[in-house]
């Protein structure tokens, strides 16, 4: 009896794995309804693009599978990175007489299932694996192994190592701009801070992961701006944030400020942090709006949901956009231009909208935002 | 003839049940799902399989005397990560390199065994600590951007065959030495009443320390596997949520977490259908949403037959 329980039991297992399988939600199907309209880069209007006269009949289409190999789905950006890569897919194949299936999996930030992610898309078929990394060192062994397939990777909102040679380079990477990111938001923190006639004192640098190369372009950035204003002997307290924690961050930030609360401004590199950040600050005393005294002149990459609203109550001054959605577009476009053996510019960066308290509201009016598109408000 | 098999049946239920459940599975995978039954699927997912199951033989052996070890992961990673920095950072020679990560291991199960065997901690809290040293140890040593990689030799040496190779070979030498030498009986005898076992002049204290120390050095041999796989190591490769199909591949192999039961074979299928259940997730598409969801539900679900099954076995005084 016993026995036949187990039996059953697997079967159980098998048929409602094989039945979750084909529940699967079609590829990009919920960012339809996305909040974007009209402008460059809004699904809609790709919707509208997406009519031509000689749409290829459905029994032409070429079946490809592809593969993404996501880091984690733990924070709302990389549900974005994910959706839109899943629409733009399918954007591109409806354009090109292919029908498209995307493979995602998640390796939920263990450096080690990442590389098994990838083994099974090159087991089930992938003609192209897309990953944003975890580890920009230790995914060399899994680029090295796709291209020994025969396969594409696009290195997707990640950057592997400069480290890479021969077949452990991408075929595509897809990123950030990532210094100009900090370096845009850095430039407009030090005018408004001019504008006001405040002198910076000292720069709190709240660091967001040393494993990612994002982080360490941002910190690039970061300092050309602090060149060029010629604050390059400006005192810079840094603060290790973990892997993009934002308890972390939050934990660490407390005895810095506590150390010195004569900075009067300060760099994140991704507004992810914000929440760490902002109850340090608090409890420190420092969490004030622009034009309150004691405010801190703050800016930060990326304009998460809590980036946005922290910039529209005016406790964040400046920051630069992710520009997620863009991602998905050039690498969706260059996969199948690789796929199809086309040339593609080897690396593509994108840089973001800017925006600053004040002209915040007039942005979201008007450009689509990926925070918005993910914010609860 | 026909005697001999009912004895092996009755003596091998459980190991019966796991081939009976793997081959059901497999055979219904294999014809529903096209990729699954490629022999690049299969090396992958023994590949997979491997550390996960090499942990769990370790696991057995604690489990069977009694006790509880959930520093395995952070073990494992603070054993590769500290190996690797011996390779890159102080120029230490590959092979060398190895055996310190097993050694590290085997320190750090050592650290744990002293403490519940000579100091009488509790074994939760003590490997509680031991996956905070682990990690904290890790992260350092891994520094600020991370160990450089190490030379492709080490990846090519430590490749899928040698991996398989390495786990028959544990599993095989671990199950030998459960169940045929006088230190598995001593630690069945010790799993079931370990105060007996005192007074019957068994040194249990030195069983129970070497018993962590093998799951140190199992914790060990799967950072070498993992190192192998990344050609680096990270502190991040063993999430602490690892434990969960540790411990689970062994208990649905049919080993007590009351200790005094189990063998290390059954406790390696176990680990075949808990790893398995990802690289089928992943090869039938399911959505990330539902596979921690039905993986956790299935797990539940088969640590609460081989529960009821102990229960059951206790009654009738098996």
């Amino acid at each position: 009896m016993k026995r036949i329980l187990a039996i059953v039991l697997a079967l159980v297992m098998v048929f409602a794995l094989v039945a979750c399988g084909q529940q699967a939600a079609p590829a990009g199907g919920s960012n339809q309804s996305t909040s974007q309209q009209g402008s460059a880069g809004s699904p809609k209007q790709d919707i509208a693009e997406a009519a031509p006269a000689e749409k290829p009949a459905e029994t032409e289409l070429k079946h490809v599978k592809m593969g993404l190999a996501m880091q984690s789905l733990q924070a709302a950006a990389f549900h974005a990175w994910a959706d839109y890569l899943a629409y733009r897919l399918d954007y591109e194949a409806e354009q090109r007489g292919y029908e498209v299936e995307l493979v995602t999996l998640n390796a939920d930030n263990d450096v080690t299932k990442q590389a098994t992610d990838i083994r099974d898309l090159i087991a089930q078929g992938c003609e192209v694996i897309f990953c944003p990394c975890l580890d920009s060192q230790a995914i060399l062994s899994s680029v090295k192994e796709v291209h020994d397939a025969g396969l594409i990777y696009v290195s997707y909102c990640r950057e592997v190592s400069h480290d890479a040679q021969g077949d452990e380079v991408p075929d595509l990477t897809v990123n950030f701009a990532s210094e100009e990111q900090a370096y845009a938001g850095m430039v407009d923190l030090f005018n408004i801070m001019k504008e006001d006639g405040v002198e910076p004192v000292k720069l709190i640098d709240c660091y967001g992961d040393k494993t990612d190369e994002n982080a360490h372009n941002r910190e690039h950035g970061l300092r050309r701006a602090m060149e060029e204003f010629g604050y390059a002997d400006l005192p810079v307290v840094e603060v290790e944030c973990g892997h993009w924690e934002p308890d972390v961050c939050g934990q660490n930030l407390a005895p810095v400020l506590a150390a010195n609360p004569d900075a009067n401004c300060m760099y994140s590199s991704s507004d992810f942090l914000n929440s760490g950040i902002q109850k340090a600050m608090e409890d420190a005393g420092m969490w004030h709006k622009h034009g309150e005294e004691g405010h801190v002149y703050f800016s930060a990459s990326d304009m998460y949901p809590l980036g946005i609203q922290h910039l529209r109550e005016g406790y964040m001054d400046t920051a630069v956009d992710q520009g997620c959605y863009n991602f998905a577009v050039h690498a969706a476009a260059g996969a199948f231009d690789l796929l199809e053996g086309k040339e593609v510019e080897p690396v593509q960066l994108v840089l973001g909208t800017q925006a600053t308290y004040k002209d915040i509201e007039e942005i979201l009016a008007t450009i689509p935002l990926w925070g918005n598109d993910y914010a609860d408000y | 003839m026909s005697e001999k098999l009912k004895r092996f049946a009755s003596n091998n239920k459980q190991l019966l049940i796991m081939i009976g459940v793997i081959a059901v599975v497999f055979i219904i995978l294999s014809l529903t799902v096209p990729s699954f039954a490629t022999i690049r699927n299969l090396t992958n997912l023994l590949q997979m399989i491997a550390p996960i199951a090499v942990m769990a033989c370790g696991a057995t052996y604690v489990l069977v005397i009694g006790g509880m070890d959930i520093s395995n992961p952070s073990v494992m990673a603070a054993s590769a990560v500290f190996g690797v920095y011996c390779m890159t950072t102080l120029g230490v020679n590959l092979v060398l390199g190895t055996i310190i990560i097993i050694l590290t291991g085997a320190f750090l199960g050592l650290i744990n065994g002293f403490a519940i065997a000579k100091l009488k901690m509790v074994p939760m809290v003590v490997t509680l600590s031991m996956m905070t040293i682990g990690t904290g140890l890790a992260t350092i040593l891994s520094g600020t951007r991370g160990l450089p990689r190490l030379p492709d030799s080490f990846s090519e040496f430590f490749n899928k065959t040698a991996v398989i190779i390495i786990l028959l070979a544990v599993m095989l030498i671990m199950d030998f030495i459960l169940t045929r030498t006088k230190f598995g009986r001593k630690l069945y005898y010790i799993g079931n009443n370990a105060r007996t076992t005192k007074v019957s002049g068994i040194d249990s204290e030195s069983i129970i320390m070497l018993t962590y120390v093998i799951s140190g050095v199992c914790a060990g041999i799967a950072g070498v596997i993992n190192t192998a796989s990344i050609g680096t190591a990270r502190a991040n490769m063993g999430p602490q949520s690892q434990i969960l199909d540790i411990i689970s591949a062994a208990v649905i192999g049919g080993v007590s977490t009351s200790g005094g039961s189990g063998r290390v074979r059954d406790a390696v299928l176990g680990a075949f259908l808990v790893c398995g259940l990802t690289n089928v997730m992943n090869l039938l598409n399911v959505s990330d949403y539902y596979t921690t969801l039905i993986k956790g539900g299935i797990i539940i679900g088969a640590m609460g037959i081989a529960s009821f099954r102990q229960q059951q076995a206790a009654k009738k005084g098996v």
